[in-house]
């Protein structure tokens, strides 16, 4: 990378609020897309410049910016390792783990391969998502829903949407959305089975907002859930 | 048996010509009487993509199934809007590809591709292209790095190839260009990169420049440079980047305009921004200016102006009329009159949140700045930054005198960024202009196809979809709609009522404008999702 100065850095600073922010948040900490802080020590500097010019899983290219715009959004993203928000995690991840294991998170959720694939899988998702957030998210689950990135052509689509629908010969089905489009809709229920209609078979679909089959985590102890917090957030997948 | 009836079809059509038939201006004016070409990307020079066709109808439509599909041969996204020419297609492929198919049996007949830099990269645009145009016996191509390309329509040999700009100064083009007579005109696209929106005419025959109109001021003497403080029109803007249309009795061009630059910080441009984000009627032969109507005055979201215009003819108040009509990004239905550019009405035909109506000549009356203005944290406003429509083309049937749109409702965070601007210098810029947007909320944003009435804008009917659909939409004489949703359905609609006959799952959005042709007397429907090109046909 060519030589950086605080004016370039300012300048990248001022690209990322207005191209990058919208999925990876004004303060880089993650929203639809991951967390960036720290990312110049998992990919590198050429790496972060060939994410961003070549796309990566759900990112696609980003192709308005020309060689040296994009340095100077590396630039700035390599100082939100530096400075960024993100406050440590005050528990403790050993004690974490059990807190975990103990509320039967692993039903729905896998780590390293191990658990079940109705929830995101959490292997890293101490990269991207900061402690606050999961204090939030373990209280009120259904308030902020993360995206859904199996599927990205989806966009802009609710991640982890609770629908019911009811057929018209009677029969009821709750369940995530999987896919829907103007004729179709595939739910997805909390023992993994899919459930294909045709809309038209249809005579109610209801979607509900704010509801989730993950159950509040609230009612556990503040300091369960400061080591449940310090365990997520140690999740980092290989480095 | 079926192909040796075929051939000798051809041969009976060519008579003691090469066994092509040429494409004179005459066929051009005269597109609407031979219903199984669709001679131009607009399908008439109105721009109509109506199709006479009626084989297929609300009856049958059920029927409709694959007759073939064609594979791209590279990446990239597929918009091309195909030309059928007595029995051969010509279809574009990213980023500046041609290829011949049988029209019949999707077989390739050759392949052209030119030398484009591999180190390229346009801004604010993907490197695709949305078809070719003909005339006489060649075809014309506009490049991803600008330049105009006269192709023989029978081997795809290069005629003659000239540089309409600079990729350097941000010009780059996915248009098809537009052949009237003796003459190819062609626009620009990069109003991201500050490029200084121009139109071009050229000598179908030999590749001249015969005129160059200038849509933004290039001296402080220019016509509407007073327009732009602080002679702020050297950032440049008010590209021509989608195709327009033309009137060979009046002998104009009418084409829409882009944004003025930066996008979303209109700080230091201000004033009305002539003529971005308008219409402009140009002469023909000359390149002269006979009218513009400016849709979005000092525009800071980047809602381009440059949709189809559709010409029509209608009575109004008992008083037979030229009009131009034009569903515009802004999310306002305009109709005007195309002789002499006034306004005759405007109504919202997408949700929209910035403008409280337009006034007696078609001026929008904005909301407070506050609300309506891009921010450093971002102001919901709506459509979004895409639009209410974008390139895709609506059509318009003269036997409903229905407009048919394909209108999103959506709206998005705005942002202003730095005033920062960077001219050309090889695909530089800052910040996409200013700024940009961060989406609303999440499954918000949908799409509808909506009828309107021509003449007054008003709904009649409307397809509600599941998705943010980039599909233009075709009309046939037959009744049926055509069009398709996000996830890829395409799908028939009754012309009349929107209701719903015949749908089908192609696998990957649909990012283009379907036509509509016939080969041996039966009728075929086209249009691509993903990397393919699918046609359709009854059994």
């Amino acid at each position: 990378m060519s030589k950086l100065t605080p004016d370039d850095i300012a300048t990248g600073k001022e690209i990322f609020a207005a191209q990058c922010a919208g999925c990876h948040g004004f303060d880089g900490s993650g929203q639809l897309g991951p967390n960036l802080h720290g990312v110049e020590a998992r990919r590198g500097d050429a790496g972060i410049f060939s994410v961003i010019r070549n796309g990566t899983g759900g990112m696609p290219p980003v192709m308005s910016l020309n060689d040296q715009r994009v340095w100077q959004v590396v630039g700035f993203v390599r100082t939100l390792g530096d400075t960024g928000p993100v406050e440590a995690a005050k528990g403790d991840p050993v004690k974490g783990k059990e807190v975990y294991a103990a509320n039967g998170c692993a039903t729905c959720h896998a780590i390293n391969g191990e658990g079940g694939g109705v929830g995101p899988q959490l292997t890293t998702v101490g990269r991207s998502r900061p402690p606050k957030y999961f204090y939030e998210f373990l209280r009120d689950p259904g308030k902020n829903p993360p995206a859904d990135t199996s599927l990205p052509e989806r966009g802009q689509s609710a991640g982890y949407l609770l629908v019911r629908v009811v057929t018209k010969d009677g029969h009821e089905v709750t369940g995530i959305r999987v896919n829907e489009d103007t004729f179709t809709i595939v739910l997805r229920d909390v023992g993994g089975h899919f459930y294909s209609f045709d809309k038209s078979e249809l005579k109610t679909i209801e979607p509900q907002p704010g509801k989730t089959v993950m159950p509040s985590y609230g009612s556990l102890s503040a300091t369960d859930m400061d080591h449940l917090v310090a365990y997520l957030s140690s999740l980092k997948g290989a480095q | 048996m079926k192909a040796a009836k075929y051939l000798v079809m051809v041969m009976a059509l060519c008579g003691a010509l090469p066994c092509f038939a040429q494409v004179p201006y005459e066929r051009l004016m005269k597109s609407d009487a031979e219903p199984q070409n669709w001679l131009m990307y607009g399908g008439n020079y109105g721009s109509q993509r109506f199709s006479g066709l009626k084989e297929m109808t609300p009856q049958n439509a059920k029927d409709l199934r694959v007759a073939w599909a064609y594979q791209m041969r590279g990446g990239g996204v597929m918009e091309s809007s195909p030309l059928i020419v007595d029995g051969i297609m010509y279809v574009t492929e990213p980023p500046s590809n041609v290829t011949a198919l049988d029209a019949r049996t999707g077989k390739p007949l050759w392949h052209y591709v030119p030398q484009v830099p591999r180190d390229f990269v346009p801004v604010g645009l993907f490197p695709t292209n949305r078809g070719v145009a003909i005339l006489g016996d060649k075809l014309y191509l506009a490049t991803i790095d600008d330049h105009l390309i006269a192709l023989d329509a029978k081997s795809g040999v290069v005629r003659w190839n000239s540089l309409i700009a600079d990729k350097a100064d941000g010009y780059a083009i996915t248009q098809a260009p537009l052949a009237i007579n003796g003459k190819i005109v062609v626009g620009v696209g990069g109003g991201e990169a500050g490029a200084h929106g121009f139109l071009s005419c050229y000598d179908a025959n030999d590749g001249k420049l015969l005129w160059r109109y200038y849509t933004v001021p290039r001296s402080a003497s220019d016509p509407g440079a007073d327009t732009w403080a602080d002679g702020s029109w050297s950032n440049g803007g008010g590209t021509t980047w989608n195709t327009g249309s033309y009137d060979p009795e009046l002998n104009l061009v009418y084409w829409g305009t882009g944004n003025p630059v930066p996008d979303w910080n209109g700080e230091g441009r201000m004033g009305d921004n002539l003529f971005t984000c308008s219409l402009i009627a140009l002469d023909a032969d000359t390149g002269k200016l006979k009218w513009y109507f400016q849709f979005s005055p000092h525009e800071t979201h980047d809602w381009d102006s440059s949709e189809p215009p559709i010409l029509f003819n209608a009575t109004l108040n008992g008083k037979p009329r030229k009009l131009v009509a034009l569903a515009n990004r802004n999310a306002f239905y305009y109709l005007l009159d195309r002789e002499t550019g006034e306004f005759i009405t405007g109504v919202p035909f997408a949700k929209q949140t910035w403008a409280k109506g337009l006034d007696a000549k078609g001026r929008p009356i904005k909301m407070p700045a506050e609300q309506i203005e891009p921010s450093v944290e971002g102001t919901l406003v709506y459509p979004t930054l895409t639009g209410a429509i974008n390139w895709t083309s609506p059509c318009y049937s003269p036997i409903t005198g229905l407009f048919y749109v394909n209108a999103r409702d959506g709206g998005a965070y705005y942002i202003k960024g730095e005033r920062k601007f960077e001219k050309g210098n090889s695909n530089g810029i800052v910040g996409g202009g200013g700024g940009g947007s961060r989406p609303g909320p999440a499954d918000e944003t949908t799409t509808s196809i909506r009828a309107l009435n021509a003449t007054t804008g008003e709904k009649k009917w409307e397809y509600k979809m599941v998705g943010d659909s980039w599909t233009g939409t075709l009309v046939t004489a037959g009744g049926l709609v055509f069009s398709a949703d996000a996830a890829g359905n395409f799908f028939a609609l009754n012309a009349e009522t929107g209701e719903p006959l015949w749908h089908l799952l192609l696998g990957s959005s649909v990012r283009s404008n379907p036509v509509s042709y016939s080969v041996d007397g039966k009728q075929y429907v086209v249009d691509s999702a993903g990397n393919a090109l699918f046609v359709f046909s009854l059994p």
